[in-house]
């Protein structure tokens, strides 16, 4: 499993990949990935596409995420779902808080 | 030399051949008639001495023609005998085709440097009738070797996803081979990939990237790659492969199955046009990059530009070659010209490329033309459902791991890469997956660690717990999971235990009464059936089905 981060040309979308399993392994690595965003960044993006497995503790760090940019500064993406992840976020009512495509 | 003579006296004939014979040419004919000559066997012939009387009786037409025939398309040079100075039967006869003539008495130095002159000629007629005969074959040869390309072309492109209703697309090629380049695929997750490009040059050249870049871009459209990672990929295959001089400008589309979300990389393309549904505004998006086969991958830029798209907005891609319309008679299209082109057709496919054909029967064009009209819609494309059958047999898998397999495998990992080699498991693994590590998880952090949750609500609070547990996990003496999954054919169902041998609820920490409702637990209810809490809070137990797919 793996986690690569990159900004869109304009440097307004900053985009997570995970690859693989998304659970509390990357605990660490989920946070120091947007420790240091850019100002610029108003959308965060997480790309879902590569990601085969999710758990609670990755809604919890999504979570985290969201509370740690404050309300109303950045709109999180939640792209590229499978069926069954998709199905996951939904249960929780993750279209509440996030954008999901 | 080989020589025929045709004369109806025998002493004329005689004295011919005595006559060239002496100069060194071969006398392989001679006879009376035409009629003989044309019936005769002989080797090949070089040139005719014909006597000019035999062809005074009113066909000498038709006679000259049937000599000519005999060597076919060379050369075959006749030279008119006159016994006098005629002028006018011998001025007749040159006029119907007869080569040269002689008049008696003859000059024997004359002859031979007629006879030698009409040679040399003969000889450059043969040299190229031989290589008209080679271009012939070569020629036929690469008709041959064309049509075998042309196959292998055709098979390249043979996976493009060509019935999808909401593109159109106006593809013309400058010669047989497409040195631009369009691509479409349908991704793993309801996305849809298109690749429009545009090699230098044009021609079979041109062509010959298509190949390695198709097969790239299809294997990976597949798997769902990114298209930062096509682009990139592509690039190093054409950067290996291009010579120097060559590249491919080349844009990267991928929208999602919404239809809401658009993904764009582009290289050396000209911007493509994005026409919003209502007003019909059209923004110019700007290639960001070099073309694909320069850089190298260190060098490459895979960043990719996000766009969020109203739906039903038309997304215009283009190769130069449409607004280079007109352009080597100094009256090019340009963007302008070709978003004014399409304004006017109001932005209607057909009638697009019905002026934009008015325009190069009007200006000319020198290269080859793509143009590619997306409809930013939801694509439509539904998860392949799977028709496999599941296992008829029944099977039981428990695993139980101490604390040495707690630190160091996954356990769920492990028996979902063995399930997952099943008929129709496949399937179910990610919700599988879901539930069997919340579950494990729990008896774990819970039933063996003892930890509490809580820790989780403040600030820091996730790493806080994840280093606890940790800790924990490091000094963890002793206890054990089991797990265990007992698949029933006849009901569909895995019915899953997860044992820990900690304290269970009995002796609880006040955490387990709240634990219950965390996240963890909610996800294991809704994706199961049957979910209870059994031996004391020791065993959580459920049924997961597999009679539907999430």
């Amino acid at each position: 499993m793996s986690l690569v981060t990159e900004y869109s040309n304009d440097g307004k979308q900053f985009i997570i990949h995970i690859t693989g399993k998304f659970d509390f392994s990357l605990v660490q690595d989920f946070r120091e990935s947007y420790d240091g965003i850019s100002e610029r960044a108003t959308t965060v993006v997480v790309d879902f596409r590569e990601t085969n497995y999710i758990d609670s503790s990755a809604l919890g760090m999504l979570l985290n995420m969201r509370k740690s940019f404050g309300p109303g500064s950045r709109s999180i993406h939640l792209v590229n779902c499978r069926p069954d992840i998709r199905r996951i976020l939904d249960i929780s009512r993750f279209d509440k808080l996030f954008v999901i495509d | 030399m080989q020589i025929a003579i045709v004369d109806d006296a025998k002493e004329n004939r005689q004295d011919l051949a005595i006559l060239v014979e002496a100069m060194g040419f071969n006398v392989v004919f001679a006879g009376a008639s035409v009629k003989a000559l044309l019936a005769a066997e002989h080797p090949t012939i070089d040139v005719v001495l014909l006597n000019t009387a035999l062809l005074d009786n009113g066909s000498a037409e038709i006679l000259i023609a049937s000599i000519k025939q005999l060597q076919h398309d060379i050369y075959l040079p006749i030279i008119l005998i006159a016994n006098d100075r005629n002028s006018t039967a011998i001025l007749k006869n040159l006029q119907l085709g007869a080569d040269d003539f002689h008049s008696k008495p003859f000059d024997s130095l004359i002859l031979e440097a007629k006879l030698k002159a009409h040679l040399r000629t003969r000889e450059l007629s043969q040299t190229l009738a031989d290589r008209n005969r080679k271009l012939a074959w070569h020629n036929k040869n690469v008709q041959q070797e064309h049509k075998i390309v042309q196959n292998i072309f055709k098979n390249a492109l043979s996976r493009n996803l060509l019935d999808y209703p909401h593109i159109d697309t106006f593809l013309l090629p400058h010669s047989r081979f497409n040195g631009d380049l369009y691509l479409i695929a349908r991704g793993p997750i309801g996305n849809l990939y298109i690749m429009l490009g545009d090699f230098t040059g044009h021609g079979l050249a041109a062509a010959i990237g298509t190949l390695p870049a198709s097969q790239t871009f299809f294997a990976l459209a597949a798997q769902g790659a990114p298209i930062s990672q096509i682009a990139s990929e592509i690039n190093r295959q054409l950067h290996n492969l291009l010579p120097e001089s060559m590249f491919c400008c080349a844009s990267f589309v991928e929208l999602s199955a919404s239809g809401e979300r658009v993904s764009w990389w582009s290289g050396g393309m000209p911007p493509a046009m994005l026409i919003e549904p209502k007003q019909q505004q059209v923004r110019f998006i700007e290639p960001q990059h070099m073309p694909l086969g320069i850089l190298n991958e260190l060098e490459f830029e895979k960043s990719i530009t996000l766009l969020r798209v109203e739906r039903g907005s038309k997304l215009l891609l283009y190769t130069d070659g449409a607004i280079e319309i007109g352009v080597q008679n100094n009256v090019a299209l340009g963007y302008k010209g070709l978003q004014e082109l399409c304004q006017n057709a109001n932005w209607d496919f057909a009638k697009i490329t019905q002026q934009v054909t008015q325009a190069i029967g009007e200006r000319g064009i020198d290269d080859d033309l793509s143009l590619v009209q997306l409809q930013c819609v939801a694509t439509g494309f539904t998860h392949d459902e799977s028709t496999k059958k599941l296992p008829q047999m029944p099977f039981t898998i428990n695993v139980k791991v101490g604390p040495g397999e707690i630190r160091s495998v996954d356990p769920i990992a492990h028996i979902l890469r063995g399930l997952s080699q099943m008929e129709g498991f496949k399937d179910f693994k990610a919700s599988l997956y879901t539930v069997l590590s919340e579950a494990y998880n729990n008896a774990v952090d819970h039933g063996l660690l003892r930890m509490s949750s809580k820790v989780k609500a403040s600030a820091d609070g996730f790493d806080t717990y994840y280093q606890e547990r940790s800790k924990r996990l490091t000094r963890l003496q002793q206890g054990e999971i089991e797990i265990e999954l007992r698949y029933e054919p006849s009901q569909a169902l895995i019915h899953v235990q997860v044992r820990d041998s900690g304290p269970g609820f009995s002796k609880l920490n006040e955490d387990h009464h709240t634990f219950p409702y965390g996240r963890g637990l909610m996800l294991i209810r809704e994706l199961t059936e049957n979910m209870r809490w059994s031996d004391d809070g020791r065993c959580i137990e459920f049924a997961f089905s597999l009679n539907h797919r999430y």
